[in-house]
């Protein structure tokens, strides 16, 4: 079982990443925080991890299915509360915050318009993940992480470039 | 990589080969053959330098996820990490898994996320209610024993000399003691707790690949690429590194570092949980007294370290030289800001004029600066060498169909470019590059100037 100490130290170790994998996944950092906090829990309850780095991930990503599939209700809270805070927090915006707000926007599009495994093959490595721990963490082959990362690059670049053109048409 | 089987020369590496060569995810034998084959391939260097960029500005993309309204770490997680320090429970390559970036407090917050309930918070606020409970208790002993030792001098006039403690003046003094020190702790509590909102900075780790050495030959498109991405990376390392962030984590070490950490506690579940009330009675006023004086002379260095708005002219030798949409010479007025920041930049003519193009100083290593121009339909930079009297360098740009501006790739419509992909597939050996124009270097010189009038 993994002790206090060892959590303690994985923690030390993981969470920033995890939580920053997380929010990237989610565009909500409270509710990755939250899983953050039950994957940390999880490991907590496992006799021996022989893969830190892969396990705590793949468990992370494992878990936002299941948030997923708890229905769309909480997001829309989660959501409610975030537009509210952006409510809040919008105080004269100026207009580089314009632009990273815009950027954000964007690139969040494009993240969500990406397949679920090229996405979370993405943000694993963006996190520093080897293609050995991204193949552990999503069952893949390790021969085919790289055609997984090269597809989810190429595919976030054209809907980024189109969501863009779309923005510019708009504009226009 | 575990296939280890022969490529042919003559066979093109597919794009995943090739995004796990620049990943740095091959062994050496295969990594070796596939430089040798792209060192001969023009075709296979194209895709190449076009991978280059779809790593680039994937990352670019990620990293924009990155801005996001910040929380704070739970309760737990700091006394879990309280204890991953304190016990020395080591064996885990922190760096590694950090990416090289650590975690900066940042202030501010809205009104929701700061009234939001968690365990630390609830902790906060139990050592309040603890210490308003037990100053109204030394108030009270106070106030009684004075009410005594009046009493007693009164009945006793012969007992006056007593000692100034017991007078009411002195009981009043013991009492404020205790007193400050709960009152302190809560405040140094507060304080921490509201430095201990945390930012997550962007991942360093893989987000701009140390790409291996494609061959001993670069086309232009080719270096193009590297140049932009190495630009990029430059630009985006000085900006994480900038002035505020560095205080930040500063502020931050020494939060983590002085001695007001509750001690945690394992529960049943096993996991910490931030220490009972009355441990952070520990703390003393001293402990904020250090943290406000640290916050000061950071601010002070801030301020002190602090560089005026200043302007440089640039100026080209090279003909019809034109950054973006803009003739040279161009003058760059940078904002003022600490020096080995990434600054913010207005581009105007030599007369003063605004023009479209908006800029980002980014100071580098070795004394070189990278330019980066912001500027919707375009894509550019500038790259400065070392200061001596003037700055030499090459600037780069053209319109992009990305507004990436470290981003080199084909100019081509997405879909056109993926129709060339799908020419260019490996068996169609025939094929033409896939690459677009080559983009046109710039020489240019910079040296500091007058600002122009506004």
């Amino acid at each position: 079982m993994v002790t206090p100490d060892r959590l303690a130290a994985l923690f030390n170790a993981y969470h920033t990443p995890l939580v920053r994998f997380l929010t990237r996944r989610l565009g909500d950092r409270d509710e990755a925080e939250e899983i953050a906090q039950e994957t940390f829990v999880r490991a907590l309850k496992q006799e021996t991890i022989a893969s830190e780095r892969s396990w705590l991930f793949a468990v992370a990503s494992n878990l936002v299915r299941d948030e997923a599939r708890r229905g769309a209700r909480e997001r829309k809270r989660h959501e409610l509360i975030r537009v509210r805070e952006e409510a809040e927090s919008s105080v004269e915006p100026g207009p580089t915050s314009m632009e990273r707000d815009e950027d954000r926007a964007l690139a969040r599009q494009a993240i969500e318009m990406l397949g679920e495994r090229d996405r979370e093959a993405l943000l694993m490595r963006e996190e520093g993940l080897g293609y050995e721990e991204i193949a552990e963490a999503l069952d893949l082959s390790l021969a085919s992480v790289g055609t997984t990362l090269s597809r989810a690059r190429r595919r976030l670049m054209e809907a980024y470039e189109s969501l863009q053109q779309e923005r510019s048409a708009e504009r226009a | 990589m575990t296939d280890d089987r022969p490529m042919d020369a003559t066979e093109h590496p597919d794009e995943g080969l090739i995004h796990a060569w620049l990943d740095d995810a091959l062994s050496a034998a295969e990594a070796e053959r596939l430089a040798a084959h792209v060192s001969t391939c023009a075709e296979c260097r194209a895709r190449v330098a076009e991978a280059r960029g779809l790593i680039a500005g994937a990352s670019r993309i990620v990293a924009a996820l990155d801005d996001v309204p910040a929380g704070s770490r739970p309760g737990w997680a700091k006394s879990a990490i309280a204890a991953g320090s304190a016990g020395g429970a080591a064996g885990v390559d922190t760096s590694e898994a950090e990416g090289g970036a650590a975690s900066v407090p940042k202030g501010g917050g809205s009104l929701w996320r700061r009234l939001r309930v968690t365990p630390g918070r609830a902790a906060l606020a139990a050592t309040i209610l603890v210490a308003i409970g037990i100053t109204l208790t030394y108030d009270r002993v106070a106030i009684d024993s004075s009410t005594r030792t009046t009493a007693v001098s009164v009945l006793n006039p012969q007992q006056s000399d007593v000692p100034a403690a017991t007078s009411p003046e002195g009981a009043a003094s013991e009492a404020a003691k205790p007193r400050d020190a709960l009152l302190d702790s809560a405040v140094a509590k507060n304080v921490r707790i509201a430095q201990g909102k945390r930012r997550l900075e962007p991942a360093r780790g893989p987000a701009v690949p140390a790409a291996p050495p494609p061959g001993t030959a670069h086309e232009a498109e080719a270096g193009a690429a590297g140049q932009a991405v190495a630009l990029g990376r430059a630009a985006e390392e000085a900006r994480r590194e900038s002035a505020p962030v560095m205080a930040d984590r500063a502020r931050a070490d020494v939060a983590g570092t002085a001695p007001t950490q509750p001690a945690p506690r394992a529960t049943a579940a096993g996991v910490s949980e931030m220490a009972p009330p009355s441990a952070p009675t520990a703390e003393t006023g001293a402990a904020v007294q250090r943290r406000q004086a640290f916050d000061g002379a950071m601010m002070a260095k801030t301020s002190a370290n602090a560089v005026a708005r200043s302007c440089i002219l640039l100026e080209s030798p090279d003909p019809d030289a034109r950054w973006a949409d803009q003739p040279f010479p161009l003058v760059l007025a940078i904002d003022a800001g600490a020096p080995d920041a990434s600054r913010n930049a207005a581009v105007l003519t030599p007369s003063g004029e605004v023009t479209s193009l908006r800029a980002q100083w980014s100071p580098r290593g070795g004394d070189s600066v990278a330019v980066l121009l912001r500027r919707i339909g375009y894509s550019g930079s500038i790259a400065l060498g070392p200061e001596s009297g003037t700055r030499a360098g090459v600037a780069v740009s053209a319109a992009a169909t990305t507004q990436l501006e470290q981003v080199v790739v084909s100019p081509a419509p997405a879909g056109a470019r993926a129709e060339s992909r799908r020419a260019a597939a490996p068996s169609a050996a025939s094929a033409a590059p896939p690459a677009g124009p080559p983009v046109r270097q710039l020489r240019v010189t910079a040296r500091a100037v007058g600002c122009p009038a506004r």
